[in-house]
């Protein structure tokens, strides 16, 4: 299964969800080529917002991914409150929500490092391409290092257009 | 059609192009060091260098064609791309259907 970014990201925006693009799609804003078969947001930790993200994914059956289907879960405020980083699947396909992530901080944190996109008829946060490339490396994951060579290329490419 | 030896960015993680005659970088427990901040280091180090290696695969004619288009329109070619990819595992997994089914009716 793979996100239905078309309607995963107006259906969060819609919902007034403060969140930011981040990971592989937020790469394929900035001209990546890579496939990504998953959406990574970083939402606002207040409780309205957690609201708000409860909401408008709740319609869509979030359940957690990669664990035993009989785990009992309960996607509401007090789940996310809870917690921290989720890594789910919906009927909008697979969704990870970070409310903090490695080398770039929370959600107010990465604000500063982020732009507006508009796409799908909204208009919505995506991560800068150097914070973006900086998140991968802290990641430090094998699979993450052909991606930040493509992304340091892309900065490349940018910034010899200037 | 879709060629992974062209587009391996497209298949996952390729692995850095190996170097003939020279020796594999040492793994990482052959560093042997003690103080976690410089082991952490060294493979700090060891991503850096395997990321400069495969900067140089990197294929830029795809990137500089992305370039030209807006973000939106980045989007939208790549939702429209992972359709016909869904497309695809649809039509394969119908035929893998009724292949079994006609096995099974032998």
């Amino acid at each position: 299964m793979s996100a239905e970014f078309e309607k995963l990201l107006p259906t969060f925006v819609n919902a007034g969800v403060d969140f930011i693009l981040v990971g592989g799609v937020a790469g394929i804003v900035h001209g990546s080529a890579r496939a990504t078969y998953d959406v990574d947001l970083v939402y606002a930790r207040s409780d309205t917002n957690i609201g708000r993200l409860v909401s408008a994914l709740a319609p869509h059956v979030p359940r957690l991914r990669d664990v035993p289907g009989n785990l009992p879960f309960s996607w509401d405020a007090k789940t996310v409150r809870n917690g921290l980083n989720f890594t789910l699947t919906s009927e909008l396909g697979y969704i990870d929500l970070f409310g903090e992530i490695m080398g770039g901080g929370n959600y107010e944190d990465l604000l500063q490092h982020s732009f507006d996109v508009e796409a799908f008829d909204v208009r919505f946060k995506c991560i800068d391409l150097p914070t973006l490339i900086k998140i991968k490396e802290a990641a430090g994951r094998a699979k993450d290092l052909a991606a930040v060579a493509e992304l340091r290329v892309l900065l490349e490419e940018k910034e010899g257009d200037r | 059609m879709l060629d992974v030896a062209a587009k391996p960015h497209l298949f996952g993680t390729p692995s850095p192009p190996a170097r003939r005659g020279e020796a594999d970088p040492p793994a990482r427990s052959t560093f042997n060091l003690r103080n976690p901040r410089l082991e952490l280091m060294a493979m700090t180090t060891q991503n850096e260098r395997n990321t400069t290696e495969l900067m140089r695969d990197v294929d830029r004619t795809l990137l500089r064609e992305n370039l030209k288009l807006t973000p939106a329109e980045r989007l939208e070619k790549f939702a429209k791309f992972m359709r016909f990819a869904s497309g695809l595992r649809d039509a394969g997994a119908a035929t893998r259907r009724i292949e079994a089914e006609t096995t099974r009716k032998q």
